[in-house]
């Protein structure tokens, strides 16, 4: 027997003009509350939907947003009451503490707007060297609206950080050997005799 | 690399079903058994009981079953050990990989729920065992009951790896394995029959076991309020504790037992009509007076409504959205239900005829 909660109350939303029908919704969703018609998904059980969010976490063009969250009363009285809940049970999906989190629909992040985000990602994958993450950055922060000016300009800025790290490094080097000098009077370089600027040997 | 260190043996619990070495290019894979013995039964009880929950975990890594050849899939899983356990069991003669994440002991729904199970697991799982390093470019095969924290396009644009999403219950996959990777109907849904919904049911028992005896105590105390004192509150303890104790099974075990066929969908519906059966049984069987009755009436139908509405955490069905609703209306009438039964139930002694 199918059993359904309480009738229009879920968050579940479709836009219908987004979605390109890969069906990937239907794979997902653990009760069947999709359809595929005409070539475009369609919410046919709406009130068999449990707000756990995979079908938008899934969904290659995020045309479903839920606000996913625990149908967990336990959880959301904690929550209401400023205390983190355990799991109240086995096979629920009930023990996130939180009172609900947006889906990745609506791009989690702290209170950087995602195109400053991927600013940062872009510099800092090459100053990290990361050759597939610049390549994904770049493109997910065409998504978040850079443009390719200030793509490279975010490019530059990390080569500048990252010559300015080789520079650092030639300098580091060049003194190594005058630090070892020093060191071995001083056994314990970490102490004061770490020279001002120079990384200490650890 | 590091998947033989992360099998290594710390404690017991993790070396019991090792029973062997797979040789790979990248490394050496420990085997897992496929034969659950007594003590993970034992340790799948005491999981059902709510014993030492937090301690039921599996060594995060990459694990074999049998004797995975080029090719052989790559099974993602929990380290929950009971869902470890689930998985392995269900496995029987299957030859594939076992990648387990760490979702701190969480089983795969909740930590998906959480994004402990989520993408960026996935992705640091797979570089640390060093996937890429097996044969023939292995599949990897996420239960569909992670979907919630993993998104397969984005596991595949960062691994490289193929990820599909396999069945709900571990106990169809040799079928979808064997079917070519082929979902069947009934393989994605999520059901709740008797035997889940009474799965759940002894870690609500053990958990609201104290609080119980504590509400019971109250009653206790609470019985010698009024004209007579405590000269006769010894003769109303048995019965308490009867009504008590029957609300305790009615609402824990015997409201989510009949689950579909009380009446309503709000959870705080079927508890409320499962109390009102409760309330009446116990006045019936008591041969308590009108006041105290009534009072009886009221105090099981706002403790099984309750319980009922907590049950919504241990269900596979029921929305955030859909509990926040019901939360807003069933508790202010729960509380007023549950304030006027001890009321009525204190003041039925100064009542004419009120108490037995």
């Amino acid at each position: 027997m199918k059993m359904r909660y309480l009738k229009d109350v879920v968050s579940l939303e479709l836009s219908t003009e987004t979605c390109v029908g890969c069906g990937q919704c239907l794979e997902v969703c653990p009760h069947g509350v999709f359809e595929l018609a005409d070539g475009k998904c369609r919410i046919a059980d709406r009130d068999a939907c449990m707000e756990c969010g995979a079908c938008a976490r899934n969904c290659p063009v995020k045309a479903l947003k839920v606000k996913n969250g625990v149908g967990c009363a336990t959880g959301i009285l904690n929550a209401a009451l400023g205390r983190s809940s355990g799991c109240c049970g086995e096979k629920q999906a009930c023990c996130s503490g939180e009172d609900e989190c947006e889906s990745e629909t609506e791009e989690k992040g702290g209170t950087m707007d995602a195109r400053t985000r991927e600013l940062i990602a872009i510099g800092a994958s090459v100053a990290a060297h990361c050759q597939p993450c610049l390549a994904y950055h770049a493109e997910k922060g065409k998504e978040a609206g850079l443009t390719e000016s200030e793509i490279r300009e975010a490019i530059s800025v990390g080569q500048m950080v990252e010559k300015g790290s080789a520079d650092a490094m030639k300098e580091f080097a060049a003194g190594i050997f005058a630090a070892e000098a020093k060191s071995q009077k001083t056994p314990d370089c970490c102490k004061s005799s770490t020279p001002a600027g120079k990384s200490c040997c650890s | 690399m590091n998947s033989g260190r992360a099998a290594g043996r710390k404690n017991d619990m993790n070396g019991s079903f090792i029973n062997g070495y797979v040789d790979t290019e990248c490394c050496r894979v420990p085997r897992v058994s496929t034969e659950l013995t007594w003590r993970d039964r034992l340790g799948g009880i005491a999981m059902r009981w709510d014993f030492g929950r937090d301690r039921y975990l599996v060594e995060p890594g990459l694990y074999a079953a049998g004797a995975p050849g080029p090719g052989a899939p790559v099974l993602v899983s929990a380290n929950y050990k009971l869902s470890f356990d689930a998985l392995r069991r269900e496995l029987g003669s299957t030859d594939a990989w076992i990648l387990v994440l760490d979702t701190k002991g969480v089983n795969v729904w909740c930590a998906a729920g959480k994004g402990t199970f989520g993408t960026d697991e996935v992705v640091r799982r797979v570089e640390a065992t060093g996937l890429a390093r097996l044969p023939g470019n292995p599949v990897l095969i996420i239960p569909q009951l992670g979907a919630p924290g993993v998104s397969a396009g984005e596991v595949r644009k960062k691994t490289g790896f193929r990820a599909v999403f396999g069945p709900v219950r571990a106990g169809d996959i040799p079928a979808f394995l064997a079917g070519g990777m082929k979902v069947v109907p009934g393989m994605r849904d999520v059901k709740f029959n008797l035997y889940d919904r009474l799965a759940v049911v002894p870690v609500e028992m053990v958990q609201r076991f104290w609080v119980t005896v504590m509400i019971m105590v109250l009653f206790f105390l609470g019985a010698g309020v009024g004209p007579e004192k405590y000269s006769l509150a010894f003769r109303r303890w048995p019965l308490i504790a009867v009504a008590v104790w029957s609300n305790f099974l009615a609402g824990i075990v015997i409201t989510p037992a009949l689950l579909p066929w009380l009446p309503g969908r709000a959870f705080a519906l079927k508890g409320a009509a499962m109390g009102l059966l409760t309330g009446a049984l116990l006045w019936l069987g008591s041969g308590y007076g009108l006041f105290e009755g009534s009072a009886v009436l009221l105090m099981s139908l706002a403790a099984c409504s309750y319980l009922g509405l907590m049950f919504t955490g241990s269900t596979t069905y029921t929305s955030a959205s859909g509990v926040r609703r019901e939360i807003a209306w069933a508790l202010p009438l729960q509380i007023i239900a549950a304030a006027a039964g001890v009321a009525l139930w204190i003041a039925a002694r100064w009542l004419p005829g009120g108490v037995l």
